[in-house]
C-alpha cells in the first residue's frame, strides 16, 4: 500500500497549529518516528484501510462495462489504487459499479444484488445511462439507477473514459475515508465527477 | 404522419413485374392466388412480393426446398405496423441463397380484428431460425404466430402489457428537469 | 422477473440459474440449465435484461439524430452498425452509389480496425473464461491502440458516431496515417503472440475441440452468419457476397473451416483478424492517394453546408438550420442494408413513410441468430463446456435486446 500517511490528517490538523502531530512523524513504515507512537482515532484507521482495500462488483451491463473492463486491464490498471479485486459474488464486494444502462427487466435483479451486499457497501453510478438513461430517454429504461439504490458516487459520459472512472473511484475513496465508520454514517451527499 | 404511403391495393401491382425469363417473384405469383407485388418504393432494389397470411408457410417452404434459386438461408423476420392501411400489421421474411447470392422479400400483411391480437402462420416449425424473431414480433406488436412452439413474450418482462412498437404505444419519455447549478447564482 | 422455485425436478435433476449477472455470460444473458450431474440436459435462454427500446426511440428522432442511437446496439463494434444504417439511409436517399472514394475508403479502414478491435475483447474475454489470464491482457494493450486511433480521429474512444449520410462527419486528422501505418506494422506480430499462447496449448485445446460442434445444415437451419457460419463450412460473407464501400476491390481472403467447433471458430476469427491487417495495409494506401478528396456528398437534401460558408452567407445559414431541426425528408419506401459485422451479418431495415422520421427501423443483430443454437448444442455437453460455447458466438447482449 502505497498511500501516504499524510493522508490520515485532515485538513484541520495541519502541522502548523500547536499540538497538532507533524506528518514527518507518521512516516510509511509505520510507527516508528521519533516518538514511536502514531496518533488516530480508531475510525480513520478503519476508514482508511476500508477507502483503499475497495473490492467493486463486477456489474457490467452495456457498452460502459467495456470501458469498466478497459480500466481494469492493460495501460489504465486500477489496482494501482487498490480496486482491481473485482469479485463477481455481490457477497464478497463491498462497491457497486453499475457499467450501464439499467432495463425495467433487470432492475429488481440490481436491487437484489445491491441487497445481498454486506454492509458498508457504495454505489458509483457508471455513465449517463446508469445516472439519468442517458439518450435512451423511454419506456424500457429505468430513468437513472438512483430509483432503485442509493449512489454515491455519478461518474458522467457515455462512456466515460476509464480516467474519469478512475476519478470517481479516488473520489468514493476520500468519502469512505473520511466518513463515520461506527454508528450511524454521514449522510452520504452524492458526488458528481466533473467532465 | 405527414404524408399517406400509396395504398398497397390487392389489384395493382402486376404490372410491374419485368418481362420474362419468369423470376421467383413470378413463380410466387403463379403458385400462391393472391399474391402480389406491392406497388411501393424498394430503395434497395430486393425483388419483393406480398403473399397471403394462408399461403406464407407454403410459399416459404417452396423457395427453401424446391425453387430453383435455393433460398436457404433465412436472413431475417420483421414486424411493422401502419397503422393507416387496412392491413396494418405487416411482417418480413428476407430470404438468401448461398449458391446464386439472390434475395427476396416475402411480405405477409394482416388486420386486427377488434381487441384481438391479429393472427399468422408461424414458420417456425419448418425453419427454426424463424423462432426467436416471432417471439419478438409477438412481444413488440403483438402478432399472434399460429403453431408457434414456443410463444411467450422474449424482450419485455412476462408481467409487461402492451406491445411497445405498436404506432399507439407511447415512447414514454420522462421531462427532464434541469436544476440551476449552484455556483450560476440563485 | 421468473424466479426458479425449486432446485430439483421429480426425477431428481437440478435445477440452475446461470446469469443475468454472470461474468461468463458476456453481459445479462440468463440461462435455466437443467443438469443430471455434471451434463446439462436442458437449456432455456432467457434475454430483454438489456431491452433499450432503440427502435422505439428511432421512430421519433429524425435520421441525424437516430444515427447517435446506432453506436450503442452492438456496442464492441460501433462503427459497423453506424455504417449499416447509414447505407440503409443513404439507399433510401438514392444517393448509395454516389458517395465518395475517400469516404469509402476510411470507412472499410474504420469497420476492419473494429473488427479487430471486437475481436480482441472476444479473444481476451473467451481465454479468460477457459482460465487464460495472459491473454486478457494482451489483448487489451492492442485495442487501447486502435481506441486511441478512434480518439484522434473523432475524440470519443468508442462511440465516434463518425459516419454521415453521404460521407463522414470529417475528413481523418493528418496523423491517422501514421498511427495507422504502425498499428499495421505490430499487429501481426501481436497476432503470432495470441497464438503461441493459446493455438497449440493443451488446455485450450481439450476444452475446445470438439466442443459446440455446429454442423453446416445446423447453422443454415438456425440463420448463423458471420465467423461462426464459416466455421461450420459454409464460405459466406457479405464483404464478398454482397459487397459494398467498394469491397470487391480489395484483396483479402475469406477465413472458413469445416469442423464447426469452438476451436474452428477460434481458428477462423483469429485468420480474420491477420485479414483485416492486410485490408488496412491496402486502405492506407489507397488514402496516400486520395489525399484531398472530397469526404462528404455535396446534397442539399442531406448533407450539411460547409462551415465557412453557412458564416458568410444567409441562404447557407437558413439551410444549416432547417437541416438540424427537421433533418432530411426522403420519399415513402424502405430499403434494408447489410453491413459484414464482427460478429456476422449487422443489417438495419429502415421503413419510411415520407415524414422527416423513419417510421420503423428495424436493426438485424447478428448474435440474436447465432444465439438460437445455443440451446442445442449446450443441452448434451457438461457444464464446463457452457462458457467455451456462449463465449465462442461471441455474443453481444445489446444487439440481442437492442
Ligand atoms: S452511458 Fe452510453 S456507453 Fe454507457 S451504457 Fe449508456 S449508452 Fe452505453
Amino acid at each position: 500500500m502505497t498511500v501516504p500517511f499524510s493522508r490520515w490528517m485532515r485538513a484541520s490538523d495541519s502541522p502548523e497549529q500547536p499540538g497538532a502531530v507533524r506528518p514527518q512523524a507518521l512516516d510509511a513504515g509505520g510507527f516508528s518516528g521519533a516518538s514511536g507512537v502514531a496518533l488516530t482515532t480508531v475510525d480513520r484507521a478503519v476508514g482508511w484501510a476500508r477507502a483503499n482495500s475497495i473490492w467493486p462488483m463486477l456489474f457490467g451491463l452495456a457498452c460502459c462495462a467495456i470501458e469498466m473492463m478497459a480500466m481494469s486491464a492493460a495501460k489504465h490498471d486500477v489496482s494501482r489504487f487498490g480496486a482491481e479485486v473485482f469479485r463477481s459474488s455481490p457477497r464478497q464486494s463491498d462497491l457497486m459499479i453499475v457499467a450501464g444502462r439499467l432495463s425495467k427487466k433487470m432492475a429488481p435483479v440490481l436491487r437484489r444484488l445491491y441487497d445481498q451486499m454486506p454492509e458498508p457497501k457504495w454505489v458509483l453510478s457508471m455513465g449517463a445511462c446508469a445516472s439519468c438513461s442517458g439518450v435512451y430517454n423511454n419506456y424500457a429504461l429505468v430513468q437513472g439507477v438512483d430509483r432503485i439504490v442509493p449512489v454515491d458516487v455519478y461518474v458522467p459520459g457515455c462512456p466515460p473514459r476509464p480516467e474519469a472512472v478512475i476519478d470517481g473511484l479516488i473520489k468514493l475513496q476520500a468519502k469512505i475515508e473520511y466518513d463515520k465508520q461506527f454508528g450511524k454514517q454521514f449522510e452520504r451527499a452524492p458526488v458528481t465527477v466533473k467532465a | 404522419m405527414v404524408q399517406q404511403p400509396p395504398s398497397e391495393g390487392a389489384t395493382q401491382g402486376d404490372d410491374e413485374t419485368p418481362p420474362p425469363p419468369p423470376t421467383d417473384i413470378d413463380l410466387v405469383i403463379e403458385r400462391f392466388p393472391g399474391s402480389f407485388v406491392p406497388s411501393w418504393r424498394y430503395a434497395d432494389q430486393m425483388p419483393t412480393v406480398r403473399v397471403l397470411p394462408e399461403h406464407i408457410r407454403e410459399a416459404i417452404s417452396w423457395l427453401r426446398h424446391e425453387c430453383q434459386t435455393r433460398y436457404d438461408m433465412l436472413v431475417d423476420v420483421g414486424g411493422s405496423h401502419w397503422p393507416d392501411r387496412d392491413e396494418p400489421f405487416e411482417v418480413t421474411y428476407i430470404l438468401h441463397s448461398m449458391t446464386t447470392n439472390a434475395r427476396i422479400r416475402v411480405k405477409c400483411a394482416v388486420a386486427a380484428h377488434g381487441d384481438e391480437l391479429p393472427v399468422i402462420p408461424s414458420i417456425a416449425l419448418i425453419w427454426a431460425a424463424a423462432n426467436w424473431p416471432e417471439r419478438e414480433i409477438y412481444d413488440m406488436f403483438g402478432v399472434e404466430f399460429t403453431d408457434h412452439p414456443d410463444l411467450r413474450r422474449i424482450l419485455t418482462p412476462n408481467d409487461w402489457e402492451g406491445h411497445p412498437l405498436r404506432k399507439d404505444f407511447p415512447l414514454g419519455e420522462e421531462p427532464v428537469e434541469f436544476y440551476r447549478s449552484a455556483s450560476a447564482g440563485a | 422477473m421468473v424466479m426458479l422455485e425449486e432446485t430439483r425436478t421429480e426425477s431428481g435433476r437440478m435445477l440452475l440459474n446461470m446469469g443475468p449477472q454472470h461474468p461468463s455470460t458476456h453481459g445479462v444473458l440468463r440461462l435455466m440449465l437443467e443438469l443430471e450431474g455434471e451434463n446439462v440436459t436442458q437449456c432455456i435462454p432467457d434475454m430483454g435484461y438489456l431491452h433499450t427500446g432503440i427502435e422505439k426511440m428511432c421512430e421519433a428522432r429524425n435520421y441525424h439524430q437516430a444515427l447517435v442511437l446506432t453506436d450503442r446496439i452492438d456496442y464492441l463494434a460501433p462503427i459497423t452498425n453506424n455504417l449499416s444504417y447509414i447505407m440503409a439511409c443513404e439507399k433510401l436517399f438514392d444517393v448509395g452509389d454516389k458517395v465518395p472514394e475517400r469516404a469509402q475508403v476510411v470507412r472499410v479502414m474504420l469497420s476492419e480496425l473494429t473488427r479487430i478491435a471486437s475481436h480482441l475483447i472476444w479473444l481476451g474475454t473467451h481465454a479468460l473464461d477457459l482460465g487464460a489470464m495472459t491473454v486478457f491482457m494482451y489483448c487489451w494493450r492492442e485495442r487501447e491502440q486502435i481506441l486511441d486511433i478512434m480518439e484522434n480521429i473523432s475524440g470519443v474512444r468508442m462511440m465516434t458516431s463518425f459516419m454521415r449520410i453521404g460521407g463522414l462527419v470529417a475528413d481523418v486528422p493528418d496523423d491517422f496515417a501514421g498511427l495507422v501505418a504502425e498499428f499495421v506494422r505490430i499487429m501481426p506480430r501481436k497476432i503470432d503472440e495470441y497464438e503461441t499462447l493459446l493455438s497449440r496449448n493443451p488446455i485450450f485445446i481439450d476444452r475446445t475441440r470438439g466442443v459446440g460442434v455446429i454442423t453446416r445444415d445446423g447453422a443454415l437451419e438456425y440463420g448463423f452468419s458471420g465467423s461462426c457460419l464459416r466455421a461450420s463450412g459454409v464460405e459466406f460473407d457479405v464483404r464478398v457476397n454482397l459487397p459494398y464501400c467498394a469491397y470487391e476491390t480489395y484483396d483479402f481472403d475469406v477465413a472458413w473451416s469445416k469442423e464447426g467447433d469452438v476451436y474452428a471458430r477460434y481458428m477462423v476469427r483469429m485468420r480474420e483478424m491477420r485479414e483485416s491487417v492486410r485490408i488496412i495495409d491496402q486502405g492506407a494506401k489507397r488514402l496516400l492517394v486520395l489525399n484531398g478528396a472530397p469526404i462528404r456528398l455535396d446534397d442539399p437534401r442531406i448533407t450539411f453546408p460547409k462551415r465557412e460558408k453557412i458564416h458568410s452567407s444567409m441562404e447557407s445559414l437558413i439551410h444549416h438550420f432547417k437541416l438540424v431541426s427537421e433533418g432530411p425528408v426522403p420519399l415513402p419506401g424502405e430499403a434494408y442494408a447489410a453491413v459484414e459485422s464482427p460478429r456476422g451479418e449487422q443489417a438495419t431495415y429502415i421503413m419510411s413513410d415520407g415524414s422527416n422520421k423513419p417510421h420503423r427501423v428495424r436493426f438485424r443483430g447478428p448474435s440474436f441468430y447465432n444465439l438460437q443454437v445455443l440451446q442445442h448444442t449446450i443441452a448434451g455437453g457438461l457444464v464446463a463446456d457452457v462458457v467455451a460455447c456462449i463465449g465462442s458466438i461471441d455474443i453481444v447482449l445489446g444487439e440481442i435486446d437492442r
